[in-house]
């Protein structure tokens, strides 16, 4: 069986992000990117998979510009075999992600595919939902175990209210949560080999998608500075000071 | 003694003398946990109250320890029932940042870690970094002369601080805050209390120098096979990073091994198969560089055969990961208590062979005893751990004798960054000779005449001589 992981370069999980100052958009000049945390979870899925000898292919996709590619080596040296770079300068919304996606998948008649649940720059936990619903395949979000067993993907799905076991019909759509795996790292062999290994560059007009923009970034802004705490020097000033001024509502007890 | 207490009450207030529970509850020696048995312990506000506290204690001959964040690993922050705290905790504050000037300053009970983001806000960096950086305060990483992890490319604390200001056994303060990078005028009195671990004066600010940030680093942990490749492996990454080291670790096998597999600890990322693991980075500008130079560097020394084996960090968080096997030495502690703790500096070229020989001394009298390496390699300083199931006088005397004997015969330091406190200073004369040491007496004697400056510490009792 094919696998495809879609994956995403984003603002490295460990950076102190900071915001333009004409508040248009986060300021990402010489910022360290990485592969978005949940894509690697993603990843790793993959590979496990392939390592039990359920996939035979791995191939994972990406869509950005030139630097993108930078995270997809990152993921053959993981373990991926081959690569498709999907190339445009444009951010793209998860819709314009999931019809790209669609069309890959239509090409590439992957038996799953898995990406991570959501990117942790724009949050949005909107592409593996939509890629279902164009394709018409089943899915399984929020996994924290994945097992394939006679042409079925057996999911545990991370609720609200606890885990929720799926049986979802290959080919399907599982989108990663964090528990799922614990991702591995690039060894250094593999690093060098993953140079070598194939990477193919389509652009959205050759799969016959145009990238619409449908919603437009007004602002951003950082959160408001946590006001300092006070400290009270008796039980009636600090009653004083939740009723006046943090306006919190006190009831006797019984 | 009450008339002091009273007195010093007065300056301070009520609520910053403690005394008691209040002081039995805090300890001065994270790996022993024992209380604090001081007669009591004192928290001026600022060097104004410091200084007249000093000149109280001055007047009543009354000793002096000071407390910092009491990370230190050679007591050197122990009190005794006779002795009073002087504790720099209500000193907290950053005082200035200049970006022009790149310096900052602060008042000495400021915490390393709330230097580095206060030089991080300003676009700068501070450069020393240790892991105890949470708790550990300038003043204490000034009166040690600490190390760390970025000596390799930055130097040690001594080299970050461009004035002082100090409060001297009298009560009397010494405001030497140059802030400048060159004042060749006079003397320059700062170098004579960094690294004098509280027996010269009170150190309670400091001018601090900043570096321009090197946002962009790149990690690997690497495997070596023998200690011939480690060596060639240093020198290939100096020359091809071209200044851009930051950073190289050294885990022998037996750390590596101990904090990974065999406890469970941590995740191995490279099987525990080799004699040798080193913790790499490269710190730089322009992240696309960075990487690019890193990645040449590591897999040019791979074809060189140099290293075995790598992982590079592909992110910020694997990176944490990596640093934390190496830097989890609570969990060392934990694992091989009790235990009888090394910090010496030798000669990088006669590593192999001292601890190669070292284990055999001591596996000659406790045929289990557990050795375990690792350490700023790259700086010339190990950390060296030895357990045998017990800790006694006994034990102490001769495991010390194993350690530091053979240092002597090759010009080794028996303590290459944690100072010498009270564990060390009767060992004293293997790294330094007796001139060397009768001049550190005779200005201790210049500096704090009665003897009430950390009594007891650094300097080698006077019968021991």
């Amino acid at each position: 069986m094919k696998i495809i992981v879609s994956v995403k370069r984003v603002i490295d999980y460990n950076v102190k992000v900071r915001v333009k100052t004409d508040n248009s958009d986060v300021d990402l000049t010489n910022v360290k990117m990485s592969l978005n945390p949940f894509c690697e979870i993603a990843v790793e899925e993959a590979i496990r998979l392939k390592e039990v000898g359920v996939a035979s292919e791995i191939v994972v996709v990406s869509i950005g510009p030139n630097a993108v590619q930078e995270q997809l080596r990152t993921a053959m040296a993981l373990g991926a075999d081959r690569a498709i770079h999907i190339e445009t300068e444009m951010q793209p919304e998860p819709l314009n992600v999931a019809k790209l996606l669609t069309k890959i998948v239509e090409s590439e008649e992957p038996g799953l595919v898995i990406l991570g649940k959501q990117s942790i720059d724009s949050d949005n936990n909107q592409v593996g939902q939509m890629l279902a619903a164009l394709t018409g395949w089943p899915q399984g979000t929020f996994a924290s175990e994945v097992k394939i067993e006679d042409g079925k993907a057996l999911v545990t799905r991370e609720v609200d209210g606890g885990l929720r076991s799926l049986s979802l019909t290959l080919p399907a759509v599982v989108t990663t949560d964090l528990r799922l795996n614990e991702p591995r790292y690039a060894k250094l062999p593999d690093i060098m080999k993953a140079k070598r290994k194939p990477m193919e560059v389509k652009t959205p007009a050759d799969l016959s998608v145009h990238l619409k923009k449908h919603i437009s970034q007004l602002k951003v802004e950082t959160p408001p500075q946590r006001q300092v705490g006070i400290k009270v020097d008796s039980v009636d000033a600090l009653i004083d000071k939740l009723k006046n001024e943090a306006k919190i509502i006190l009831r006797k007890l019984g | 003694m009450d008339a002091l207490l009273d007195a010093i009450e007065k300056v301070v207030g009520e609520k910053n003398i403690l005394r008691d529970e209040d002081v039995r509850s805090r300890s001065a020696d994270w790996i022993t946990r024992e209380p604090c048995l001081a007669l009591a312990l004192v928290r001026p506000v600022n060097v104004d109250q410091l200084s007249q506290v000093m000149a109280l204690c001055y007047e009543a001959d009354q000793p002096v320890v000071t407390h910092g964040g009491l990370t230190g690993l050679v007591r050197g922050a122990v009190a005794a029932s006779n002795e009073l705290v002087i504790s720099l905790e209500r000193m907290t504050e950053i005082e200035s940042v200049d970006p022009v000037g790149g310096t900052l300053t602060v008042q000495a009970g400021a915490p390393l870690q709330v230097v580095q983001e206060a030089a991080e806000q300003i676009g700068m960096q501070f450069a020393l970094d240790l892991g105890a950086r949470g708790s550990c305060t300038i003043g204490g990483n000034i009166a040690t002369n600490a190390g760390g992890i970025r000596v390799i490319r930055y130097g040690m604390m001594r080299d970050q601080v461009l004035g002082l200001e100090v409060v001297l056994a009298d009560g009397s303060v010494v405001s030497s805050m140059n802030n400048m990078l060159k004042n060749n005028a006079g003397y320059d009195l700062k170098h004579m209390f960094i690294g004098s671990e509280g027996t010269l004066g009170i150190v309670t600010r400091a001018v601090l120098k900043l570096q321009p940030q090197q946002s962009a680093s790149q990690t690997a942990l690497v495997a070596c096979d023998s200690f011939e490749n480690l060596i060639g492996l240093l020198q290939h990454m100096r020359q091809t990073l071209g200044g851009g080291l930051g950073a190289f670790e050294v885990m022998w096998r037996s750390y590596y091994a101990l904090l990974t597999e065999e406890s469970g600890r941590h995740n191995p990322p490279l099987d525990t198969s080799s004699p040798f693991y080193v913790l790499i980075e490269s710190l730089g500008n322009d992240q696309g560089e960075t990487a690019q130079r890193f990645e040449q560097a590591i897999t040019s020394a791979f074809e060189k055969e140099l290293l075995s084996d790598a992982v590079i960090a592909s992110s910020d968080a694997q990176r944490d990961r990596l640093w934390a096997i190496r830097e989890d030495i609570e969990g060392l502690s934990e694992l091989i208590a009790p235990r009888f703790v090394f910090d010496i500096s030798l000669s990088i070229v006669d590593m192999n062979t001292y601890v190669n020989a070292l284990e055999v001394s001591v596996r000659n009298i406790w045929p289990d005893a557990k050795v375990v390496v690792f350490g700023h390699l790259g700086d010339g300083n190990l950390h060296v751990s030895i357990s045998m199931g017990e800790v006694n006088e006994e034990i102490r005397i001769i495991i010390e004798d194993l350690v530091y004997k053979p240092l002597q015969a090759i010009g080794g330091s028996i303590s290459a960054e944690h100072g010498i406190g009270i564990k060390k200073k009767n060992h004293l004369n293997i790294s330094r000779n007796p001139g060397e040491i009768a001049l550190m007496m005779k200005l201790k004697e210049v500096m704090d005449p009665k003897d009430l400056l950390n009594r007891g510490k650094v300097l080698p009792d006077k019968t021991n001589l």
